[in-house]
Formats: C-alpha cells, structure tokens, sequence
C-alpha cells in the first residue's frame, strides 16, 4: 500500500510527513504524511489501535517520533514538547477527560490563556490597575467560551461535580482558550448519547473558521459526516484512504479494515 | 493574666503557621513533603544574623538577604535535588530533602561553628499595657506580618494567574504543560516562595531563641503537626490549625507546665493521624506522599 502523500501548499497550516513511531517491536505509525489546511476539519478514522491516538500524542508533542517531521505554519514542532507545542498553537481535548477537576469551570478556561496579557506580582498584590483589567478580560473571555459551548451557567461550578457532557464542553471551551491555530479533538464524542452528539457536531462547525485547522479523532461515522470534509483513514499505522465522508464510506480498503476488526461497530 | 500567654500564643502560632503554608505550597505543587524545610528557617537567621553582624548595614536589608539566602538556597535544592528525581518513587524524593536538611546543618555547623549567635529584633522589644497585661511588640510585630503574608500568600494562590497555574500544575502537571504552562519554571518559583517563607519564619523568630543550627527543627515539626491537624489539602485550614496549635501549647505551657507543650502538640497530631486522618478541613496525609 503506497502512501497517500498529503499535497504541501501555503495554505496548509499542519503538514505531517513521514512520521514513524515505533514502540519496541511495534510500528504505530509508518511513515505517516497527512496535512490539514487552514480552515479546514478534517476526520481521522480508524480501528482501535490503527495509531490515531499515537499520532494524537505526536502532534501536541506528549510523544516525540522516530522518523518524519511535523511542521504547523512552516515551522517543526519538537516531539515531547508539550508546552512548546500549545504556545505554538496546537491544542488538544483528551479522549478521557482531564479537566482540572479541583477547579471551577471558569478557572479551567482562563488557565490556558497563555496569550493573555499578564500583570506583574506587584500589581496583584496591589490590586493595581493592570492586575484588575487583566483579570477581567480574562474572565470575559472565559465566559465568552463558556456562552459558545452552551455550558455558562457552570462557570462558578467546580469542573468535577459537572455531568459528563458538560465537561467535554468545558473541554472545548478550555482548548479553545488557547487561541490555537490547530485543534485536536481526540473522540470528542465518546461517551454521548444520540442528542448530546449532534449538539456537539454542531458546536465543531460553529467553532470552524478560516484560520483554524481541526483534526477530529472520532469513530461514529455520522458524526465525522456531519463534521468533516475530509476524511483520513489509518490502519495498522499506514494511510488507506483519503477523500471526502462518502468517498472513504466506499473504499474498498476501508471496508475490508472495518469489517476485518471485530472491535468496531459504530 | 490570660492574655499574655494567649498573646504568645498567637505570636508563635504565626511562626508556626508562616511554616505550615510553606510546607504546603510545595507539597501540592511537586508532591513532595520538604523535611528539609524546618533548615531554611535556619539558613535565613543566620545569614541574617551574620550580615546584621558587619558595621553600617542596617538590619533590615540584613533580614532581607537572610530571606534571599533561604529562597535561594531553595531553588538549588529544586535544581540540585528534586528535578533529577522527579520521575523516581516518591520515597527516594523523600529521603532526598531528609538528606538535604542534613547537609544544610552541616553546612551551617562548619560555616558557622557551635555558638549560638544572636539576631535583634526588627521591632524595639517594649512591653505595652493591653487590658490589664503586659504584651510585647516583638509578638505582636510576629502576629501582624505572619498575618500579613499568609492573607498575601492565600489572595495570589486564589486570586492571579500565578495561583491558577500553580493550582494547575499540583492538579495535573501533565495537562497543564499542554495549556502552554511552564511547569517547571512554576515548580522553582513555589520553592523559592517556600523556602523564602521559611527564611522569613527565621527572622522573625530568631530574636526569641538564639541562632543555632537546630533553630527550624522543632518549628517545622510543630507546622507538620499543623498540616496533619488542619488537613493537608486546604491551605487556610492549616494556618488556622497552627495558630490554634500555638495557643492551646502556650496555655498549657502557662498553665499545666512547660514540658507539657510538645506533649500536647505531638500527643495531638498522633490522635489526628488516627481517628481524623483527612484533618479538620480537608485532604488525607499520604494521598501525595
């Protein structure tokens, strides 16, 4: 199966080439070239243990690679970086939560401002000017995030007590507070129910805009329809397909690794 | 005739307290229990005592080197001993600031021989009548800047972005890197605040004792018993425990017997390690250990 090479332009704002991780024996991802244009959601498929997650792992730089480059705007990300990477502007949800449940809600958002405008120990202490200003922007900008996940009324709540939908929107209103010119969804819609998921993917297409790219890991199909206008499909750490939802629906190679795995059924 | 022991009291309860937060902030950020800590209070008084010591430096920029000295002192051992055995078992962490609280005293020892030096006080030691008793500044000066900086310590830890990000990083370090937080910049600046506060415990209590290598050891037991009274998650509530730890030690110093005071503090943090291990207001011992 020959590498489907992603197209390198101007306008892709994530270009993975090559990428290779190997774990001892194990190849999770082989040679792996795969890019994401500005304003673009993109869907990456696949059945469990294809090397989505490894890859997940690789472009936010929890993980570091053994062959291949990952570049976002130009410039390559260092693998095991992982606050290099989110100062870059790649920011990521967590397949299973990792909200700072101690903390409320609001707290949770305003912590991944790392952009924001900051204020000296002194004007803290002192409540000066500055401090407060910088506070309240941030905390405007928090509830703002909060208001477009739809979960505002949680703001003063601590993040652990919420229901779990609520907190993968708090999720993406965190991730989303990093300003990130990339987004990683990692199955942003496991674990929802039917309405729950089709609130979410409405949410995804209102969080597009033409200077984000958004990587979506997810399984349920509808959902990536709904979503995505392209389609990657990893298997057994190789690229099998790309194309449009209904394109990649068809491909042979796809049906084969589906129905071949008794592990997936969405 | 209460008042003045309660005075007291509330005077080393503040030291005891100004310890037990320092104890905290570096526990919850790096999941470590610094038994070195009570040796900054140490290091603190005696650089002071020491830069007090040469002729036309005033003694309060003494006191403030003496607390640089212990911050700074505390950002080496982060460097020097906690980052290499970050990713090691908790137990050789642990055994690594027992083994650091030993080198700091004989450090101390060989730097600064067996006498005892002495520390002024920043305040002039006068005895005020306050409703019938005798109270000395020295105390109430203790009072007002454990006070002081404790409420400070508490308002950057809830209200700034400091606080957030620290608060984050004892949460989940992990995550909080992919925030774009600079975890181990935040882990030396909760050090050097530690270990600083420390420092400022030894300035300040040092005109009580003399200075001697052994000056924190039992002031950090006193602020250990604190954090397992006062619960070892919650912050205030550990400050609370510890000036209440001061008091109820220093009546009963006044009233039952001197010897009875490390009695009642440790007879204390034995019963709570039993019967309330989580503490008064929060979080069990052990659960970061």
């Amino acid at each position: 199966m020959s590498q489907l090479a992603a197209t390198t332009s101007t306008d892709q704002a994530l270009v993975i080439s090559g990428l290779t991780r190997r774990f001892g024996g194990v190849t999770a991802l082989n040679g792996v070239s795969l890019g994401v244009a500005l304003g673009e959601t993109r869907a990456l498929i696949g059945p469990n243990g294809s090397g989505k997650s490894t890859l997940i792992n690789c472009v936010s730089a929890v993980d570091r690679w053994d062959e291949g480059t990952v570049t976002l705007g130009g410039a390559p990300i260092k693998g095991r970086d992982p606050v290099g990477a989110a100062r870059r502007g790649i920011s990521r949800t967590f397949q299973t939560l990792r909200l700072f449940d101690e903390m409320t809600v609001l707290e949770n958002v305003m912590v991944a401002m790392h952009h924001a405008r900051g204020y000296g120990l002194f004007s803290a202490i002192t409540l000066g000017p500055r401090f407060r200003k910088a506070e309240n922007r941030m905390r405007h900008e928090a509830r703002e995030l909060l208001a477009l996940t739809g979960v505002e009324r949680d703001a003063e709540r601590q993040a652990g007590t919420l229901p779990y939908g609520h907190r993968r929107l708090v999720e993406i209103a965190r991730s989303l507070a990093l300003k990130p010119t990339l987004l990683l969804l990692d199955e942003p819609a496991a674990g929802l129910n039917d309405t729950e998921t089709a609130r979410l993917a409405e949410l995804v297409r209102r969080i597009a805009r033409p200077d984000l790219s958004i990587l979506v890991v997810e399984h349920n199909m509808e959902f990536v329809t709904s979503v995505a206008s392209q389609v990657t499909v990893l298997d057994n750490g190789n690229i099998i397909a790309e194309g449009t939802p209904a394109e990649v629906r068809e491909h042979p190679e796809v049906l084969r690794a589906y129905l071949g795995s008794s592990e997936d059924d969405k | 005739m209460i008042i003045q022991p309660l005075v007291s009291g509330l005077a080393i309860g503040g030291i005891y307290a100004l310890l037990a937060v320092s104890f905290l902030l570096t526990y919850r950020v790096s999941g470590v229990l610094n038994f070195a800590q009570g040796e900054f209070v140490m290091v603190g008084a005696f650089v002071a005592s020491t830069v007090a010591g040469i002729a036309g430096i005033p003694l309060i920029a003494a006191a403030l080197l003496g607390v640089g000295a212990a911050a700074f002192a505390g950002v080496a051992m982060e460097r020097v001993t906690y980052r290499p055995l970050r990713n090691k078992p908790h137990a050789s962490m642990i055994i690594s600031t027992v083994a650091v609280g030993i080198v700091l005293t004989q450090a101390a020892q060989l730097i600064w021989g067996p006498n005892p030096r002495t520390l002024p006080s920043l305040v002039p030691n006068v005895s005020i009548d306050f409703l019938g008793s005798r109270i000395s500044t020295v105390s109430l000066f203790l009072i007002v800047i454990s006070a002081v900086l404790i409420v400070a310590l508490h308002l950057v830890l809830t209200k700034t972005r400091l606080g957030r990000q620290l608060e984050a990083t004892s949460v989940d370090s992990d995550t909080a890197q992919l925030m774009g937080i600079r975890t181990g910049r935040l882990v030396i600046i909760a050090f050097a605040i530690s270990t600083g506060l420390a420092g400022v415990a030894g300035i300040l209590v040092a005109p009580m004792f003399s200075v001697t290598v052994g000056l924190g050891v039992l002031i950090a037991l006193k602020a250990f018993a604190a954090c397992v009274i006062g619960g070892f998650g919650n912050l205030p509530g550990a400050a609370i425990a510890a000036v209440g730890l001061g008091v109820v030690e220093n009546l009963a110093g006044t009233f039952i017997g001197t010897d009875s005071k490390d009695l009642i503090a440790f007879g204390l943090m034995i019963a709570f390690l039993i019967v309330r291990p989580q503490g008064i207001f929060g979080a069990k011992v052990g659960e970061k250990l």
